[in-house]
């Protein structure tokens, strides 16, 4: 019974000129339980409801509509629905004012007459994967289309209309035309703002051939510029240095990038990460010299926090890590630009899901080749599954490095991580951590040798099944693999299952590339022979004399010497390796099949 | 990884006499472009016959290399003249090195003499990739050309072009460490391998700093003295502006990772309800008006409804219920008054012949028949 039921309860009983002593006690008793209690909300009327919750209003050919209905459909970014309001009033005929229609034609320039992703999709956004942006670099401007309409109905476009259309045309690459309408600007006289000159400048590569030239554009459109007495920004800055950045790995780039920016801090602009991010792309080009920018870049922003001022902010990250792993493979830097991320609140620069994977890619890989194991899993339990979670060739790397390094215990874990990623499908996978398993055999005291020889056995169940079961998979066992389960089967002595893989082994000697190792064939001879099982054996060196193996001869002496054969036996051991191998067990050569 | 460490492990700090070493190199190839080393050599105590051995387990030793390289070379299909990423070189080394560290161990043995020190050299020797020589390689590297002609003549993919910076792999910097003498050794120091490897890499790096801050300013712009001079800005797009403002804010927005950030990104939305609940969150008309505009109605009475009489009497009713009704507005609270206005006139004939209203010319005077208490 909360608080407030009992004071209602209360009240009410006082309008009946009652009271409720008890209820009265209640609420003022300091045994009572602290519960949370949350009022409800009286609604005053069916409207009072929170505005998110209104019913969608649909526009169709009915509707009743006005220029406050568009202008509340451009605030709430509805492209579709305003234009079909948009369409609406022009055919009923109502005039729509000129700021109405700046509006509508600002929302139709910056999305292309295209619907966007609505504001509380964040999920979506999150994990919209980042090859659309790349995508886009392509010129998609719909021409002709109702933005260009709403342009031409335009009384006299003034200044913001063109820019809007210029900009417009700029961030979908419809360069030509937006060059074209920015000569009618000069011509007209018509002054243009800080943001069309900056989507002016960033799509400078496109508008000229050669990076003298590119350069020298810059250099007018940023007198223009200068001569309207516009001041630039950080818009600007980072404009001119995407332009720089795409313009091609000559030696004076670099000098451009550096003039640039100098200019720019010098008029007072300070640089955001995506200054940075350009920097980078410029100086540290993947076919190019090796460049150690990023030490300086670090050097000026260490511990700073930042704050998203421009869309390309959130590749800094990335591309920092990218360039720590691949261009100058230097774990220091790597663990700096980590602490960066993680200092203040710069970790929502970290873009999409898409980003922030790739960011753990490169980390985790540098991590993995550069420090020492036991750091290592310190970070891969720290980061695997919650934050990232390895692609299979990553997975490989941990799996060779941990075999390096001989530390067995970590395999258990690694297996079962393989298995929840959906791993196990790849053949250089599996045959790693088999491999790894072989190699670093384990003290008898520890339960590993156990672990083993069970993640050997659910290796092949797994990969069996699949390669009956799909065709099309193109999944193909090794020899080594095969013998390397075998092998581990053996040290935990499971000797049906070892002997499953064999009989496999010999029957699909003609599919199967490669042979296991010979310490597996001799492993299974000797539980064959504490066993006293005669015919496995003998299938066992069959199969070791058709592969090849020189050492078959010694596995049959072995045999020979270590139990009793029976005539029939006898006969098959002769038939496989020869009467002489088997009368002189103790000669040194080996018979070579 | 393992195997640099081992390297490290197993040679010496010590300058490695190199001497022993040019002599069997200058006897065993013949295209090498160094002077001869016979000229320059003043320790030739070898003895011939180990000499032939330990010969002969050279030329097996490089071989192996050549046929490691070639089966390198070729398993990758293409010509092997190509750059490659630098991360496939190391592991190339890698793979080579354990081969190698065996091999050298051997001929080290054979050899005689240091056998740790004539280990070192010969590993570094046959581990340093082929490069232009660089303008800071101290004088002591010099007399290494030989072998290292040699062997790049071998490495067929180790070619980075001179127009590169250093592209280290791990052996290039083990054999700095050894014979670059840039810094103490790490016994005298007392690091650990790894931190002379890193600070070899730090060292490196910062060779070429770059002022990021250093460039020549271009000119164009004047830095303003005061914020008035940005005058005459043309009209900047509202709308524009808001919608990038809207994109940046979304770029940052990350899917909520408990159920508070949840709840805070709801009532941002709208979806929720503030808290601490207001019961008139929302209303932003009714906020305005004051309370006594609700409560004392009895003055919108005045201009029409008889100070006395059952019809004052119901008004007056009428305005205590509205008054205590907090749920509509005052506009409704009007028109609810208005109504009865408009009703009473409507049968004001009625109520006239009743003698509910007074008669209009008889307005001062009392009625009979009047049954107002």
């Amino acid at each position: 019974m909360n608080a407030l039921n009992t004071l209602h309860v209360g009240l009410r009983s006082q309008n009946r000129r009652q009271l409720n002593i008890l209820g009265v006690i209640k609420q003022y008793s300091s045994t009572r339980g602290q519960d949370i209690i949350i009022p409800k909300r009286i609604h005053r009327s069916p409207t009072d409801i929170l505005k998110a919750f209104y019913p969608q209003l649909v526009y169709d050919d009915n509707s009743e509509v006005d220029e406050e209905a568009l202008k509340k459909v451009i605030d709430d970014v509805l492209v579709s629905d305003a234009i079909r309001v948009f369409q609406l009033l022009q055919k009923k005929g109502q005039s729509i004012s000129e700021s109405t229609k700046q509006a509508l034609l600002e929302l139709l320039c910056f999305y292309n007459c295209e619907d966007t992703l609505p504001e509380d999709m964040i999920e979506e956004r999150w994990f919209r994967h980042g090859g659309w942006y790349k995508a886009k670099q392509r010129k998609t401007w719909k021409d002709n289309a109702l933005a260009e309409k709403v342009f031409n109905s335009l009384d006299s476009p003034g200044s913001a209309a063109y820019c809007a259309l210029l900009q417009g045309m700029t961030r979908f690459y419809q360069v030509d035309r937006a060059w074209k309408l920015y000569k009618e600007t000069q011509e007209r006289g018509i002054d243009l703002t800080r943001d069309a000159f900056n989507s002016l400048i960033r799509v400078v590569c496109y508008l000229r051939e050669g990076n003298e030239n590119r350069w020298q554009l810059i250099q007018e459109l940023l007198t223009a510029m200068a001569k309207q007495n516009i001041a630039p920004n950080i818009g600007t800055l980072n404009a001119v240095l995407e332009a720089i950045s795409s313009m091609g790995p000559q030696k004076h780039v670099k000098t451009y990038a550096l003039r640039a920016l100098a200019e720019l801090r010098h008029v007072g602009v300070q640089p955001s990460l995506a200054t940075y991010y350009f920097l980078l792309i410029t100086f540290c080009k993947e076919r190019g010299p090796v460049s150690s920018i990023l030490v300086d870049i670090m050097d000026a922003i260490e511990g700073q926090t930042f704050s998203i001022k421009d869309p390309k902010d959130t590749f800094f990250f990335v591309t920092a890590m990218d360039i720590c792993r691949n261009h100058l493979q230097n774990i220091d830097l790597a663990h700096r630009v980590n602490k960066l991320l993680h200092t203040g609140n710069n970790y929502d620069l970290i873009g999409d899901s898409f980003k922030e994977s790739i960011y753990y890619r490169h980390y985790f890989v540098l991590l993995c080749n550069m420090e020492p194991l036991e750091v290592f899993m310190e970070y891969y339990n720290k980061l695997v599954p919650h934050i990232y979670i390895p692609e299979p060739a990553v997975m490989e790397e941990v799996i060779r490095a941990v075999d390096m390094n001989g530390a067995a215990e970590y395999f258990p874990k690694l297996w079962s991580d393989m298995v929840i990623f959906d791993h196990t499908e790849r053949v250089n996978n599996v045959a790693a951590i088999l491999s790894g398993m072989v190699r670093n055999k384990p003290q008898p005291s520890s339960d590993l040798t156990e672990k083993f020889a069970v993640i050997a056995w659910n290796a092949w169940e797994k990969l069996e099944v699949s390669v009956d079961g799909e065709k099309y998979r193109q999944f193909r066992w090794t020899g080594e693999m095969l013998g390397d389960i075998m092998l581990l089967c053996l040290r935990y002595e499971r000797f049906d299952q070892a002997r499953r893989v064999l009989t496999k082994l010999e029957k699909n000697q003609n599919s199967i590339v490669g042979v296991p190792n010979i310490e597996a064939l001799q492993l299974f001879t000797d539980m064959c022979i504490s066993r006293n099982k005669i015919t496995e054996a003998l299938e066992c060196i069959q199969y070791s004399a058709d592969a090849g193996f020189p050492e078959t001869g010694k596995l049959a002496q072995q045999l020979s010497g270590a139990v009793e054969l029976n005539t029939e036996q006898l006969m098959r051991l002769t038939d496989i390796v020869g009467q002489e191998v088997i009368q002189s067990p103790n000669s040194a050569s080996v018979a070579e099949q | 990884m393992l195997s640099v460490r081992f390297l490290l492990r197993i040679t010496s700090l010590q300058q490695p006499p190199l001497c022993q070493f040019h002599k069997l190199t200058g006897t065993l190839f013949c295209n090498s472009k160094h002077e001869d080393p016979s000229s320059k050599d003043s320790e030739g105590t070898l003895k011939p016959k180990k000499n032939e051995e330990a010969v002969k387990k050279l030329n097996l030793l490089l071989e192996s290399m050549a046929k490691e390289e070639h089966i390198a070379s070729s398993s990758s299909g293409i010509g092997a003249q190509l750059a490659r990423p630098p991360v496939k070189l190391k592991k190339k080394q890698v793979n080579i090195e354990k081969s190698l560290t065996e091999a050298t161990k051997e001929v080290a043995e054979a050899l005689g003499g240091d056998v740790k020190q004539t280990e070192s050299e010969l590993l570094n020797k046959l581990l340093a990739p082929s490069q232009a020589l660089k303008e800071n390689d101290t004088e002591a590297q010099k007399p290494f050309v030989s072998l290292r002609d040699l062997i790049s003549g071998m490495k067929i993919d180790r070619n980075k072009g001179t127009g590169y910076l250093s592209e280290e792999g791990r052996a290039q910097r083990v054999h700095r460490i050894l014979e670059g003498r840039k810094i103490a050794t790490a016994k005298e120091r007392e690091l650990s391998i790894r931190e002379v490897v890193r600070e070899q890499q730090r060292t490196k790096i910062y060779d070429d700093k770059i002022d990021i801050f250093g460039g020549e300013p271009l000119g164009i712009f004047k830095v303003p003295e005061s914020q008035a001079d940005t005058s005459d800005v043309p009209p900047e797009l509202t709308t524009w502006h808001r919608l990038e403002a809207r994109e940046l804010r979304l770029a940052v927005t990350h899917p909520p990772s408990n159920i508070f950030e949840e709840m805070i990104q709801w009532t941002e939305q709208g979806k929720l309800w503030h808290f601490p609940v207001n019961n008139e969150q929302g209303q932003v008309e009714e906020s305005k008006v004051y309370f006594t505009e609700h409560v004392f109605l009895e003055h919108h009475l005045e201009p029409w409804c008889p100070k006395k009489g059952p019809v004052r009497h119901f008004m007056e009713l009428v305005c205590v219920g509205l008054s205590k009704n907090p749920y509509i507005t005052v506009q409704m609270k009007l028109e609810h008054i208005n109504w009865f206005h408009n009703y009473f006139e409507e049968k004001k004939q009625i109520l006239q012949d009743t003698g509910a209203i007074p008669a209009l010319s008889d307005k001062k005077e009392t009625i009979p028949g009047d049954i107002t208490p």
